[in-house]
């Protein structure tokens, strides 16, 4: 994995430090380091870093054979965090339109579901946690969660 | 002066103000009891709170709060060998062994003891050690800053974490992420591809919120055995048998509360780091070394004071320089800004008020630490009865809604949740989290300082080093980068010779 990781900083530590070296300056002041000095900087660094993560890996004759996902998929863990990451993204569709309540009830009764907890118990506390953070946020520190346009 | 003191503790006679600091108190326990949840996430949630509150209870909050969580990580250390918190990892191997032989509660006493110690040291060096400083500050250019930012910076990368290489990794990350926005000098959008909520660059309390909070629910949940519960505890007294331990090992417990405050004060390097330093200095200066790690009671007393006393310590450069000496401390400024108090020198003679509620609040929180502490005893083996698969979808609702909450902004949401798979994967692979953070807050701050001075100095690096304090600030800082940088072509250098 620091392989990649590694090859990753190479990348983008030189794309980094290519799109900034295009940044302006200000007219006139060339002599004067412009918005493109940091990040070119840090890109190169990045890269740097890159590279030894990646000599470290090819000395040690640690870089990865071969690339599989299945050993992942099998694990129920590994879906469970996936589902938590799925849930998020669902949140970030759904909320808008559905409204927080029953995004939120929904997102979190069916992780507690999923992850053993029964199905009435999940219902209920997921539901809980969703209308009272709700009505929490809402009434008593007025920030107003997305309440959809169902509701 | 003395009006303001007044007014100081006029914010306690507040019931509001009362009500408050009970409830931060049991939401510290609560958060650092719980492993994975730490006093960050729990201060980054709070910040929704503290936005409606005056700053003076706003910070009460989560003084008390960090107090209580810093100790209460030490209770599932001792029972089921899972830190609470980071700042606890660096006796849980000790503090578990002890509960194995069946001393879970002398230990937790003693925990509590050290950690009302050590806050009431740290709260004494922020008190005193403030109006020491407030001299220094004002001798501040832009060269001590840059350095004092990049030492910070380079503290937690090289020295907080086993491999430095990868906290360097980190600690890019962190500073290019807070390079996304529209910069000040010209304006120009850097890095935004078009996104207009890119332009006022990436907010850090989402990615905290992520990188902390949604990265350990992921964590956990990798982890699995969702219905498990975390432990129980043996009966017995509690408070002369964890005193006459604190007074064993007392030369410890200063030494581990100086180390705390040095350390809690320096930028980037808060409680877990503290409890490490201090931790390894106790093995070295112990008449049993050989009993570390096997169930030595002394770890708990060293380790135990410094990152406590290192909580206060890291409000003394946030405070005066509006630099977060840890993360809640980044947290602390946040709010401060957010009340439109900035930290600085202006903050002695505008807030002082503000400040005498802060002193007054450290002292009072670690003293309420002790009945609190023992509560929280006692009350532990029930919440530790929660299973993760109740706890852990609650708490990712926490996060979804702390994350929106600060700018009512559902990108935020989407940020949080980009940040949270960063977390977890770089976590996973050895890279820390916490240069990110480090950088995404720093980052503004060291290129400002960076660009201010080379443009002061027509590129002359000579003038980085001219000042007395610049160059003590900035030797020290090239040392830490020097020294780890030995240590790997050393190694390099070995390898070779014995191929």
């Amino acid at each position: 994995m620091d392989f990649f990781i590694g090859l990753i900083n190479i990348g983008l530590g030189i794309y980094i430090a290519l799109v900034a070296a295009g940044f302006p300056r200000l007219a006139g002041l060339e002599k004067f380091p412009g918005p493109g000095l940091f990040p070119q900087i840090l890109g190169v660094l990045l890269a740097i870093t890159g590279i030894i993560l990646v000599a470290d890996q090819i000395r040690n004759k640690a870089w990865p054979r071969k690339i599989s996902f299945l050993p992942i998929i099998r694990q129920p863990e590994a879906i469970d965090s996936l589902l938590v990451v799925f849930a998020v993204i669902m949140y970030l569709l759904l909320a808008n339109i559905l409204g927080f309540p029953l995004v939120a009830s929904i997102i979190c009764s069916s992780l507690m579901f999923k992850m053993g907890v029964r199905f009435w118990m999940s219902i209920l506390i997921g539901a809980g946690t969703a209308l009272v953070t709700y009505f929490f946020f809402k009434h008593v520190l007025a920030v107003p969660l997305p309440s959809g346009i169902i509701f | 002066m003395l009006d303001s003191i007044l007014r100081g503790l006029s914010s306690f006679a507040d019931p509001v103000a009362i009500v408050i600091i009970v409830l931060s108190a049991f939401y510290g326990i609560f958060i650092g009891a719980i492993p994975g949840l730490t006093a960050t996430m729990a201060a980054a949630l709070l910040v929704p709170f503290a936005f409606r509150l005056d700053p003076a209870p706003a910070l009460m909050a989560i003084i008390v709060m960090q107090a209580m969580a810093i100790f209460a990580g030490d209770i599932p250390g001792a029972l089921v060998r899972i830190p609470g918190t980071p700042a606890s990892a660096a006796y849980t191997q000790d503090s578990y062994m002890l509960s194995l032989q069946g001393k879970a509660r002398l230990v937790l006493s003693v925990d509590v003891i050290a950690s009302a110690f050590g806050g009431i040291l740290g709260a004494i060096a922020l008190i005193a050690g403030a109006s020491l400083l407030i001299k220094i500050t004002t001798k501040f250019s832009s060269y001590e800053y840059f350095w004092l930012t990049l030492l910070g910076l380079s503290t937690a990368a090289f020295i907080a974490t086993a491999s430095p290489l990868k906290g360097l990794v980190s600690m890019l990350i962190g500073l290019l992420l807070s390079t996304i926005g529209i910069e000040i000098t010209l304006g120009f959008p850097r890095f935004t591809f078009g996104n207009p909520n890119l332009m006022g660059g990436i907010s850090y309390i989402p990615a905290m919120i992520g990188l902390f909070g949604l990265a350990e629910v992921l964590r956990n949940v990798r982890q699995g055995r969702m219905h498990t519960p975390l432990g129980k505890l043996e009966r017995g007294p509690m408070i002369r048998p964890a005193l006459s331990v604190l007074w064993r090992y007392r030369i410890g417990a200063l030494r581990g509360g100086l180390i705390g405050i040095l350390v809690g004060a320096l930028p980037g390097a808060g409680a877990d780091i503290a409890a490490w330093l201090a931790y390894g200095v106790a093995k070295r200066f112990s008449k049993k070394p050989e009993e570390f790690g096997k169930g030595s009671i002394e770890p708990l007393v060293d380790a135990g004071v410094a990152n406590n006393s290192a909580l206060a310590a890291a409000w003394i450069p946030a405070v005066l320089w509006g630099i977060p000496g840890d993360s809640v401390a980044a947290i602390v400024i946040a709010v401060l800004m957010l009340k439109g108090i900035r930290p600085g020198p202006t903050i002695f003679v505008q807030y002082h008020d503000v400040l005498v509620s802060i002193y007054i609040t450290f002292i009072l929180a670690n003293l309420l630490m002790l009945p609190v502490g023992y509560l929280a005893i006692k009350a532990s083996s029930y919440i530790m009865r929660t299973p993760k698969n109740i706890l852990l979808p609650i708490i990712l609702v926490m996060c979804i809604v702390g994350a929106f909450a600060i700018n009512n902004s559902i990108f935020d949401v989407g940020l949080m949740l980009v940040m949270g798979i960063l977390g977890y994967i770089l976590e996973r692979n050895g890279f820390p989290v916490a240069p990110i953070v480090l950088g995404l807050v720093l980052g503004p701050m060291l290129e400002q300082n960076f660009m201010i001075s080379v443009i002061k100095s027509q590129w002359n690096l000579a003038e980085f080093f001219s000042r007395p304090l610049s160059a003590l600030l900035g030797a020290t800082t090239l040392l830490v980068w020097i020294t780890p940088l030995i240590i790997f072509l050393k190694k390099r250098l070995l390898g070779h010779q014995r191929r």
